[in-house]
């Protein structure tokens, strides 16, 4: 019994996190169209930032986490405005190409800068947890798992109730009657391109004390959070969270349960992947944005 | 200021396909105008070329005595021109009220946006009660009275609606064009293409026939009524 409550509590806190680091991919397609490779980098970049907050100033990377979050949204922004901007009615390919290159110049760059070695920082919260009758509770998986939680609800509040929010979401749903309303469109893309970022370092800050942290690090979260956006449906903010939500629980439950479990979880994410591109394509929620959008 | 939209030998089309060849046309403050002609004619290209989504090759378009041929259409909607589009256009997965809301996103109408909601309110009563519905999930006629409404939100000065009859029931389509000459009596000029020619012309004031992307025929509406390019264009 006490396994099972482990098994979904650990479940949940790692869905959590990958409810933030997916649900970037979910708002850029879903309002700009563009798939976005680099996304992993912008996580990447997210815990390098904090990695060296904590090493040359002492910052906490709880405490430098705002910091993060900034300064990727301003980089997201800026990378909208000067690269991508330029390849919005280019071919698919075209686009995957080019995030796909700037992916593999930013994971380059962080060698040549940083070089290939692990690090990792840590927190307060690093080597705290509680026992909660039979659950150990790790603190910082805890304190990643709220503050994953609160990012994504307020980017659903802001989305909800925000004038802009609600602008981008006419834009997602339906680019020339938003332009009709007056609505900025290129503004709004490269604002959701800077959240998209922002959201995408924001991940970054929390693994860099729960991770081992590599320049290689951002790939094989962006495959996962591929196959979590491809599972609840590209484009859908409330999908992305339900397929983080199962690709977390189903990882954990494999580690888990498999002898050698945690070298299987890994691969839980490519079954996914695999298994929803030949059952249903448009994923669980499937189309909800993408169906009216021209 | 004289809040007047003026063409003058506009020439627009799609990539290389020209749709409208030299066409000239204006609308005056609280003025209906109908734009009639069959499919194909060009009358939807027309109002896209007004609203700016599409540039015309040559041609004067001025409104209030300003150009609008360089203005990007999120601002022409702030000049107070507003379009009602072919199709509605609604943004389904919102519900009415964010859907007005978002009428009135340019920076010109969102100070009034509340006085604007009971306006709207005032003229289609049903998009109250069923402001917190899925825009998609409207019928028909609601769906129309919404695309209207929404284009109101924006406070023009010029409406632009583009067969706001469609696909609806005729006592509907009464309603509809009931509210179109509640609109203009209130000082906006409106300018509405239409495939229900006797309707639209029941309610304009002038009228100009489209054919082949050229005017063909303009004039008074009641001159309009008779004519044989009016009968040709529907009935032939």
């Amino acid at each position: 019994m006490g396994l099972y409550v482990q098994l979904l509590v650990d479940g949940l806190f790692l869905g959590g996190l990958y409810t933030l680091a997916a649900i970037g991919i979910s708002l850029s397609y879903g309002v700009i169209r563009i798939i976005n490779f680099a996304h992993g980098e912008f996580v990447m970049l997210g815990s390098y930032a904090a990695f060296w907050l904590a090493t040359l100033y002492k910052l906490d990377p709880l405490t430098s986490l705002p910091l993060v979050v900034l300064g990727g949204g301003v980089a997201g922004y800026l990378l909208f405005r000067w690269v991508i901007r330029h390849v919005l009615e280019a071919p698919h390919l075209n686009q995957i190409l080019l995030t796909f290159g700037i992916s593999l110049v930013l994971q380059n760059l962080a060698v040549v800068l940083w070089t290939g070695d692990l690090r990792s920082a840590t927190s307060v919260v690093s080597y705290a947890a509680a026992e909660l009758g039979p659950v150990l509770l790790t603190f910082s998986r805890l304190i990643a798992f709220v503050v994953a939680v609160l990012l994504v609800v307020a980017l659903l509040g802001w989305l909800k109730w925000s004038e802009l929010g609600r602008a981008t979401r006419a834009v997602a749903q339906n680019q020339q009657a938003a332009l009709l309303m007056g609505i900025p469109i290129r503004f709004i893309y490269a604002l959701s391109f800077g959240i998209s970022a922002a959201l995408g370092a924001a991940a970054g800050g929390l693994l860099s004390f729960l991770i081992p942290l590599s320049p290689w690090m951002g790939f094989p979260l962006v495959v996962k959070a591929f196959a979590i956006v491809a599972l609840g449906g590209l484009g859908s903010v409330m999908g992305a969270i339900a397929g983080a939500m199962l690709l977390g629980l189903s990882e954990t439950a494999v580690s888990y349960v498999l002898p050698g479990g945690s070298g299987w979880a890994e691969g839980v994410s490519f079954v996914f992947l695999l298994g929803i591109l030949l059952l249903r394509p448009r994923g669980i929620y499937g189309q909800a944005l993408e169906e009216q959008h021209r | 200021m004289d809040e007047r939209l003026q063409l003058e030998g506009i020439d627009a089309g799609y990539g290389g396909a020209r749709v409208l060849e030299g066409v000239g046309l204006e609308v005056g403050v609280g003025e209906v105008v109908c734009l009639l002609g069959a499919n194909g004619a060009g009358k939807t290209t027309m109002l896209l070329t007004i609203a700016g989504l599409l540039r015309p090759s040559a041609g004067r378009l001025t409104w209030a005595g300003q150009d609008l041929l360089r203005v990007p259409p999120h601002r022409i909607v702030e000049q107070g021109i507003a379009l009602s589009p072919e199709g509605r256009q609604l943004f389904p997965n919102l519900t009415v009220l964010e859907n007005l809301q978002l009428g009135s996103y340019c920076r010109h109408a969102r100070p009034y946006r509340q006085a604007s909601l009971g306006e709207v309110y005032a003229l289609f009563p049903r998009l109250h009660e069923r402001r917190d519905q899925a825009a998609g999930l409207l019928s028909g006629g609601e769906q129309q009275m919404l695309a209207i409404g929404r284009a109101l939100m924006a406070r023009p000065r010029l409406l632009l609606l583009d067969e706001p009859s469609v696909g609806l029931a005729p006592r509907l389509v009464a309603a509809v064009f009931e509210s179109i000459a509640r609109i203009a009596s209130q000082g906006i000029g409106v300018l509405l293409v239409e495939q229900n020619a006797y309707g639209a012309l029941a309610i304009a004031k002038r009228g100009y026939v489209l054919a082949n992307g050229r005017v063909v025929t303009a004039g008074l509406a009641a001159q309009l009524e008779a004519a044989p390019e009016v009968q040709a264009a529907f009935i032939g």
